[in-house]
């Protein structure tokens, strides 16, 4: 499969009025660069994060709770729950039934595979995955993974709509986490499993793979920015997935993420802020 | 030039690794003796560094003339029996104050150590390849290994410029072992056909990575890279994370190596 064969008719199908559905974490710093962009977007988040949403403060629409959406109110919508499949589910059935039928659903796949979350669906040919890393306000790449139901208008939309923010795309084979995600959170986890068995500390694990093999972050400093909860989730869903023994997460990582420890944004996770 | 921790080293084998660690040692202001068993190896070694260190570098090739060293860096081949047998006879030869240091990327320190009667004094200094370009190195803690061994090695390290880190000696210290999911996702993404080779590559650099798995593969030899995870997955008791992938024993058994012989993952027609 090759990330560079996608068909778009450059004005093909508007893009301007976004719906960006999810948690705040996620949906807030892509909400912003949709509008740096020129799109008009319209946040979707948990019902106990609106009063958040509101705060957020660059300007952007909150949909307020139980606010219905509009069947012609947006012309594209981005759906961003990673960690919660259940929550995932029961957004994508929502939006599937409030939006017409000809409206893309790019839905991010970090921990599960577009196919399993199109099968639900009673248009699967609207559906596009996505692998984004989090943190998504820095995010520079965004892996496509359409399933063989996918149109290709919903797929050149997907790929204008993240070229339009400045993030290059690249098509892949429908699979949890892509390429990077699922690279960038296997390293986490092999550290991850190197502090539980006390090979080094969490330091000096860090500072050996930036200077030893140039990595942009060490990998356990990595996992606290993109969330230890999403580290966990994509390992979970490679496991799922496969079944193999590789993908187990550390019981570390676990252990984090039930405290709450879950990284950066949250004051502390391998390391503290 | 302050004193060092260590003030007269010993590189034990003139091959890349034991030359540019002679080199780091040299530029740092130790008074360095670079020792093989091979003249052969000696000479060469000795054409390499008098353009930069002559007469700061001296040269040998018996175990004898090592008598004054306060630190013995080996860097020998990669075989458990070679460098039992060098470091038991380094071991009857000098003081037991001496410090004795493996530059091993995949064997056990311990077992090392364990062929000698001084085994706290036995530690692993791994300097990653080329010496003079990576800025760490990997202090090793065998089982038998003093503590405060360890803690000189590591402030000589610093004395070279260098950053170390400590590791316990397990199979691949920290380096090898934590980085090679970089390299065996990259594979299983290619056999689940997740995306080709060359989209794998430019993902994972656009992602942040200095150079796509298959291009280091190639640049490091698909022979060492198949070495390496074969030791790690063998040293974790066929740990079925850190199993070599089929793919690239193929390519091994085709003697499509990488760079070196213009052909690898990818075809590499300006060298080879």
């Amino acid at each position: 499969m090759s990330g560079s064969q996608i068909a778009i008719e450059p004005e093909f199908y508007p893009i301007e009025r976004l719906l960006i559905v999810g948690p705040l974490a996620d949906a807030g710093p892509l909400a912003d660069r949709a509008q740096a962009a020129g799109h008009h977007a319209t946040l979707l988040v948990p019902d106990e994060e609106i009063a958040a949403a509101h705060e957020w403060g660059k300007g952007h629409r909150v949909l307020l709770e139980g606010e219905a959406v509009g069947e012609d109110d947006f012309d594209l919508v981005v759906e961003l729950h990673c960690t919660d499949l259940a929550a995932k589910a029961e957004a994508l059935l929502y939006l599937e039934d409030a939006l017409a039928e000809n409206v893309p659903i790019l839905t991010l796949t970090l921990a599960v595979s577009t196919g399993e979350l199109a099968r639900e669906m009673l248009i699967p040919e609207r559906v596009v995955g996505f692998s984004l890393l989090p943190p998504l306000g820095d995010s520079a790449l965004a892996e496509l993974m359409p399933t063989p139901h996918t149109s290709g208008d919903a797929v050149g939309a997907a790929k204008r709509l993240f070229e339009s923010l400045g993030i290059a795309t690249a098509q892949v084979g429908d699979s949890p986490g892509g390429v990077l995600a699922r690279t960038v959170c296997c390293l986490v986890n092999e550290c991850a499993l190197a502090v539980q068995e006390k090979i080094a500390s969490a330091e000096d694990i860090d500072k050996a793979l930036r200077l030893a093999e140039n990595y942009p972050y060490g990998p356990l400093t990595w996992g606290d920015r993109i969330g230890l909860d999403r580290v966990l989730a994509v390992m979970e869903g490679l496991f799922a997935e496969y079944k193999e023994e590789r993908y187990r997460p550390a019981a570390n990582l676990k252990q984090l993420v039930r405290v709450g420890h879950s990284g950066m944004a949250k004051g502390q996770g391998f390391f503290g802020y | 030039m302050n004193s060092m921790t260590f003030e007269r080293i010993t590189v034990f084998g003139a091959g890349t690794m034991g030359v540019g660690i002679a080199q780091v040692c040299a530029a740092a202001g130790a008074r360095v003796t670079v020792c093989d068993v091979s003249p052969e190896a000696v000479k060469r070694a000795q054409k390499t560094l008098d353009a930069e260190f002559k007469g700061r570098i001296e040269f040998c090739s018996s175990l004898l003339e090592t008598a004054e060293a306060d630190l013995v860096i080996e860097a020998v081949s990669e075989r458990m029996e070679i460098k039992q047998d060098l470091f038991s006879r380094l071991d009857s030869h000098l003081p037991p104050t001496t410090v004795l240091a493996t530059n091993t990327g995949t064997l056990s320190v311990t077992a090392i150590a364990a062929k000698t009667r001084f085994p706290e004094r036995v530690c692993g200094l791994h300097f990653f390849n080329p010496p003079m370009q990576t800025r760490l190195v990997e202090v090793v803690k065998a089982r038998q290994t003093d503590g405060g061994v360890a803690d000189r090695c590591a402030a000589f390290v610093r004395e070279l410029e260098r950053e170390p880190i400590l590791a316990q000696d397990t199979p691949g210290f920290v380096v090898t072992r934590c980085s090679r999911p970089f390299l065996n996702e990259a594979l299983h993404c290619l056999d689940s056909g997740v995306a080709d080779l060359r989209t794998i590559d430019e993902i994972l650099r656009k992602g942040g990575f200095p150079e796509g798995p298959f291009e280091q593969m190639d640049r490091t030899g698909l022979d060492a890279v198949y070495a390496t995870t074969r030791a790690l997955w063998e040293g974790f008791f066929h740990e079925p994370r850190f199993r070599p992938h089929l793919i690239l024993r193929k390519l091994v058994e085709a003697g499509y190596l990488g760079r070196k012989t213009g052909r690898g993952f990818y075809e590499h027609r300006d060298v080879g």
